[in-house]
């Protein structure tokens, strides 16, 4: 902080400043901003100077001036306090856009440790230079110099500061003018990193996205075996059934009903998984892959499958949802094996770069790499209604690994099978 | 008499057409396919008055499935689909559109009778 201590001003020097020799202003606290004289406070005595009861006098405003002096600290005080105190950058700038004073917070978000790193230097030149795409931000066109010259306040959202390091983040910020009779002699600048609002606005987007495509679930996956439930349960109302008639149409009712049920169980594990944040802990994937694996041990051994395990990092993550994230993979495998081959299924590890890269492999039915994305959208079946998905298992996986910070691609070759890549961060800790 | 090809991979609602049109229509002969290769090889070696198609199927979706079926000679098609606001104006071949939900066999095969 570049508030100076307030300075006092005595009477005698200040009379000996303003040479007044009849008119001795007996007590004055001088305020000092940043080295600069803004102000002052004075009891003037419009007396002879050796006048008899001047002694008491002088001792009276200097008692004055001593309280004016305590009130002047105390102002101070509190505005130290509240600068210290508040989470918004707040910065002042001169008539020129340099920089008067930076609170501790403004600082911290800059990347600055003093304050003198940043004093008298231009606010625009330092941290607000260039767009978030890199155009060069111009100084005519910045909002504050705006406030400069117009002195109206300024509210703008959308601009980035830039660190001293060179980083970004995004920033909302109000510019208000500082008037002093009249004329603009500066601008406070108070300022905000959204970068946590604009993921929280991201997550809506993208919940009111997954709110649209639920309601199209609603109107079209689940009222087709609906529809199938009250169409053979009219077949069912027939005179002249024959018992095999009436069995395949219960049957078909009770499965339309439970296909119904899979439904709205998955939608609730994606709704789930999309509106709770993951419980993050250190997470062996050899132990979530082999909890896995014993679960679908069934399913497995029906199809006569085998799966190969190789090493498998300890990553940071849900233990929970990366237990579903190769339990869907693993099911999809199953779901989409060619016929007329068992089905083999390779999960290996490598480390690429900042990532650990997991990828499960089988030798499936495939698919064309053009529908590589189509996959793991909501309701997305590329092998139509024949398969039993529900289809949103892979969205299932592909949101809870961006949960993580990961992501997944799939890579397919029709007849020979299909590749799935994740990536997860090797941070941990 | 009049022959059908159905173009539908949900086996239920295979079922359900073949038994319903049959209720209404014993003499017709409908014959199904589950997806566009089977419809392709079905138009090759055979002559259909309708295909009756969904717009759902393994490996095809939407005008993918109706430029599969007339490549593969299909004349006369009726979109049969769970699927609302399906806009098929752009494809002569397509004689009709019909909901699942609003699926009447009396309704349907009269069409069909009317087109002739």
């Amino acid at each position: 902080m570049v508030l100076q201590e307030a300075a006092i001003i005595t009477p005698a020097s200040l009379s000996q400043l303003v040479g007044l020799a009849a008119m001795s202003p007996a007590g004055v606290v001088g305020v000092v901003l940043s080295g600069v004289l803004v102000g002052a406070f004075a009891g003037w005595a419009l007396l002879p100077r050796r006048a008899p009861d001047s002694q008491a006098l002088e001792a009276m405003v200097a008692q004055r001036a001593a309280a004016r002096h305590h009130e002047l600290e105390a102002a101070r005080h509190r505005m130290m306090l509240i600068l210290h105190a508040a989470g918004e950058g707040i910065y002042g700038i001169d008539g020129a856009g340099k920089i008067t004073f930076c609170n501790p917070a403004a600082l911290a978000m800059l990347g600055h440790a003093h304050e003198a790193e940043v004093f008298r230097r231009s606010a625009h030149e330092l941290h607000h230079h260039h767009h978030a795409d890199g155009a060069p931000y111009l100084a005519q066109e910045c909002p504050v110099y705006e406030t400069l010259r117009t002195g109206q306040v300024g509210a703008h959202d959308g601009d980035v500061f830039w660190r001293k390091d060179g980083s970004s983040f995004p920033v909302e910020f109000h510019s208000t003018p500082v008037n002093i009779e009249g004329k603009i002699t500066g601008a406070v600048v108070v300022f905000r990193d959204i970068t946590k609002r604009l993921a929280r606005e991201e997550e809506l987007r993208q919940s009111n996205h997954d709110l649209d495509v639920f309601a199209t679930a609603a109107s079209h996956d689940l009222q087709a075996p609906l529809r199938q439930i009250r169409s053979f349960a009219d077949l069912l109302k027939q005179p002249g059934l024959s018992p095999a008639e009436s069995k395949q149409y219960l049957e078909a009712v009770t499965d339309s009903a439970a296909r119904m049920q899979d439904i709205i169980r998955s939608l609730l594990t994606y709704s789930r998984r999309a509106n709770r944040h993951p419980d993050m802990d250190a997470v062996a994937l050899s132990k979530v892959v082999m909890d896995v694996l014993a679960v679908v041990q069934e399913p497995l051994d029906e199809v006569g499958a085998t799966v190969d395990v190789g090493a498998l990092p300890v990553v940071r993550g849900d233990v929970a949802r990366l237990f579903q994230v190769f339990q869907n993979l693993i099911q999809n495998s199953i779901r989409y094996r060619a016929e007329g081959r068992p089905l083999h299924i390779a999960i290996s590890w490598e480390v690429v770069g900042a990532h650990h890269r997991i990828t499960v492999k089988d030798n499936g039915v495939g698919f064309d790499n053009a529908q590589a994305e189509r996959i793991f959208q909501m309701f997305e079946r590329l092998h139509g209604r024949s398969k039993a998905g529900v289809g949103l298992g892979l969205a299932i996986v592909r949101r809870s690994l961006e949960q993580h910070g990961g992501s997944i691609r799939a890579v397919g070759e029709p007849d020979v099978g299909a590749t799935f890549i994740i990536e997860l961060p090797r941070v941990v800790g | 008499m009049t022959r059908l090809l159905l173009v539908e991979d949900d086996h239920f609602d295979q079922i359900l057409f073949t038994k319903r049109l049959s209720m209404v229509r014993p003499d017709w002969i409908i014959e199904h396919a589950g997806d566009l290769i089977e419809a392709a090889q079905r138009l090759e070696h055979a002559t259909y008055d309708v295909v009756v198609t969904d717009l759902m199927l393994p490996g095809a979706a939407g005008e993918e499935v109706l430029r599969g079926l007339v490549g593969a000679g299909a004349t006369r098609i009726i979109v049969l689909t769970g699927l609302q606001d399906v806009d098929v104006s752009a494809w002569p071949s397509v004689v009709a559109h019909i909901e699942k939900a609003d699926f009447d066999p009396e309704g349907f095969a009269a069409a069909i009778n009317a087109i002739g």
